[in-house]
């Protein structure tokens, strides 16, 4: 057998391993070597991936089988993929990392608006410093942007709500609306009003953020600001340390030029007038600052995605389908309910669910149970996308019509016409593994089925909803242990 | 009097829509040859389907959606490699370069395939035929397929091997005698 000839027999054994997910990094490093050298080698390589093109096309169930890891053999009897062997990314923080592929949204929104929003946010473009990754109850003066999208260099303001930033070197900043920002770049944020949190990571130390007054160098850590237009900056240290400086540009010829260095657990206010003045002010929480006072009380966080919460449902609310923006409505529902029977739920164990089927689980009779209900709503056929927290372990997850018909009377508002004669569905689809991927209706020749991750420690739910208005309902009720 | 609904829309979403999702076979296609990483792909496929819904305002009705999509992807594929440390591309910068083909030649290359590896895949013997089905149409992994058959997993890489070349001699064969009818 000649070399080239051998080597052709190796690329066709790489590719292969390559189309079945099993090539090791050498063997990838093999590859590229053996493409670079022959013309053959590499005539072989695009033959063998133009077939699997088209063997795609013909059978397209390994392209729409997206998600997280898949590979585990699902098991029919149970809507229960095991966490443990699969999953070494649960516990749920490396969960989250995973989910920075996920939370791209596909958005079908066609209005000019996306599209200026696209010139403002260009997905790529060069000057994108940092990325929108969750925001509740968030509004934007003259733009739309949904989390997920990138943020280029220029002028935000956020009219209310929250919303988290990342930038591209890692430091993490929660606004408050209403605020009124630059992003300078990838390292710098400037302030023009507004209420914030940031949290640095060690990597991205050196991130500044400026206000009109003052200039905060962070020192490796968490602080919190609130910066008054023409009047004052507050400095709440949460964590670490770090250093505020006096402005240049406010900067009088005779001032210091000394930074003044603030410790955990302190607070400082600068003042705008008079030199470069500061005095000692009490210490606020992040909490405090951001005043999500009200989340706090439900003992709920977001960690990605969009979400409003909505408290006063009317009637009817739960039968409109229209949004005009993709985002997981959380709608608080009964709190300490005691169940006076055992209570079937669809998911009451961690993992990675796509499928949802009845009998996942039961909540014994007794248990005193806090509800809330999710809705997701969606322009077009997108994906909703997000990732919320509790500060108490979530007894069960129910996204099966019938478990979500029989709790709408125990736990769910009184008052409020629950969409269960809607003609479509109601709750997470599929519900059977037959409706994976087979590309039988519009919902399941989307981009994926429906995915919930529930985290080990029960207390994060990761989900991934696609919604077609008009196919069903779209809503899954969270029952988490009470605060009473 | 006001308008019939659909004449307020200014593109036809639905439509677009439809394309796109028809269109993911294809573009996953596209963009694994150029990164050779399935989840990596699937990374990029997204991106690529966000800007394309985005943009969808910018293409130009009765050209080829394919040949835009593609466009669309490559220019997603180089910015992702620009984004990427160099432990994560497959392919360095010369090879990405070296398998680069014009987006109309690759179109044309997997269009002729299909219908003939259709009738490929009919002469495979049966249970040939249903490991592919199960590997592509069910989308299932080779760690499944080798569990479910009792077989390792680096036996059932190789009957999966052993598969594609005989699709990849049997399409060869067709695309021979499809060229001498032409002539």
């Amino acid at each position: 057998m000649s070399t080239e000839n051998a080597s052709i027999k190796e690329v066709e054994r790489l590719v292969s391993q390559m189309l079945d997910r099993q090539l090791s990094e050498e063997q990838a490093t093999r590859l590229n070597a053996l493409l670079r050298d022959s013309e053959d080698a590499r005539q072989c390589y695009l033959e063998l991936l133009d077939n699997h093109e088209a063997l795609c096309t013909i059978y397209p169930g390994e392209v729409f089988e997206t998600g997280l890891d898949i590979d585990e053999p699902i098991d029919d009897s149970s809507n229960e993929v095991p966490a443990a062997s699969k999953f070494p990314w649960l516990p749920w923080i490396s969960a989250a990392a995973a989910i920075l592929t996920l939370i791209l949204v596909v958005s079908l929104n066609f209005t000019n608006n996306a599209e200026k929003s696209l010139a403002n946010t260009g997905t790529l473009s060069a000057d994108t410093v940092a990325r929108l990754i969750a925001a509740v109850d968030a509004d934007w003066k003259d733009a739309n942007h949904e989390p997920g999208s990138s943020l280029s260099t220029g002028e935000y303001s956020l009219t209310q709500g929250t919303a988290e930033l990342e930038f591209h070197d890692g430091a993490r900043v929660s606004l408050r609306g209403p605020a009124s920002f630059e992003l300078r770049s990838e390292g710098h944020l400037h302030v023009y009003s507004g209420k914030l949190v940031a949290r640095i990571p060690e990597d991205a130390l050196g991130f500044a953020v400026t206000t009109p007054q003052s200039e905060v160098v962070d020192l490796g850590t968490e602080f919190g600001l609130d910066v008054v237009e023409n009047g004052r900056t507050d400095v709440h240290v949460i964590d670490g340390l770090v250093e505020v400086y006096e402005r240049v540009s406010s900067r009088s010829a005779a001032g210091s030029t000394d930074g003044v260095q603030i410790g955990e657990g302190e607070a400082r206010r600068f003042e705008s007038e008079g030199g470069f003045r500061w005095v000692d002010i009490p210490f606020f929480s992040r909490q405090q600052i951001l005043e999500d006072r009200h989340y706090g009380e439900l003992g709920l966080s977001l960690l990605r995605g969009n979400v409003r919460l909505n408290d006063h449902v009317g009637k009817r609310h739960l039968k409109t389908t229209t949004a005009n923006q993709s985002y997981i409505e959380v709608i608080p529902e009964k709190a300490a309910t005691e169940l006076e029977a055992d209570t079937d739920v669809t998911i009451a164990k961690p993992g990675f669910y796509k499928r949802f089927g009845p009998s996942g689980g039961t909540i014994p009779a007794g248990t005193k149970v806090d509800s809330f209900l999710l809705h997701f709503r969606s322009v077009d056929g997108e994906p909703v996308r997000g990732v919320i927290k509790f500060d108490r372990p979530i007894l069960g997850l129910i996204c099966e019509q019938n478990e979500l018909m029989v709790t709408d009377g125990l736990t769910g508002l009184e008052d409020v016409v629950f969409p269960n004669q809607a003609g479509g569905f109601r709750g997470l689809e599929p519900h059977s593994r037959q409706q994976i991927g087979k590309g039988s209706n519009i919902k399941n020749a989307g981009m994926s089925p429906d995915e919930v991750t529930l985290s080990q420690d029960l207390t994060t739910i990761r989900m991934s909803v696609n919604v077609v208005p008009d196919q069903g309902v779209d809503q899954m009720r969270v029952l988490v242990q009470s605060k009473d | 009097m006001p308008l019939p609904e659909h004449e307020n829309q200014p593109t036809d979403a639905g439509d677009l829509a439809m394309e796109i999702t028809s269109i993911q076979p294809r573009l996953y296609g596209f963009i694994l040859k150029r990164i050779a990483d399935r989840e990596l792909t699937l990374e990029v496929l997204q991106r690529t389907n966000l800007v394309l819904c985005r943009k969808a305002n910018e293409f130009q009705k009765g050209s080829s959606f394919t040949a835009w999509a593609f466009t669309v992807a490559k220019f997603q594929i180089m910015a992702w490699r620009k984004d990427q440390g160099r432990n994560r591309l497959v392919f360095t910068e010369d090879v990405h370069e070296l398998l680069d083909r014009t987006t109309a030649s690759e179109i044309e290359s997997v269009d002729r395939r299909i219908p003939i590896l259709k009738s490929c895949i009919n002469k495979l013997r049966d249970e040939d035929r249903e490991l592919i089905q199960q590997r592509y149409r069910d989308g299932e992994s080779v760690e499944t397929l080798a569990q479910r058959l009792k077989k390792s997993i680096d036996a059932m890489g190789m009957r999966l091997l052993r598969i594609r070349k005989r699709l990849r001699d049997c399409v060869q064969i067709n695309l021979k005698q499809e060229a001498r009818h032409e002539h």
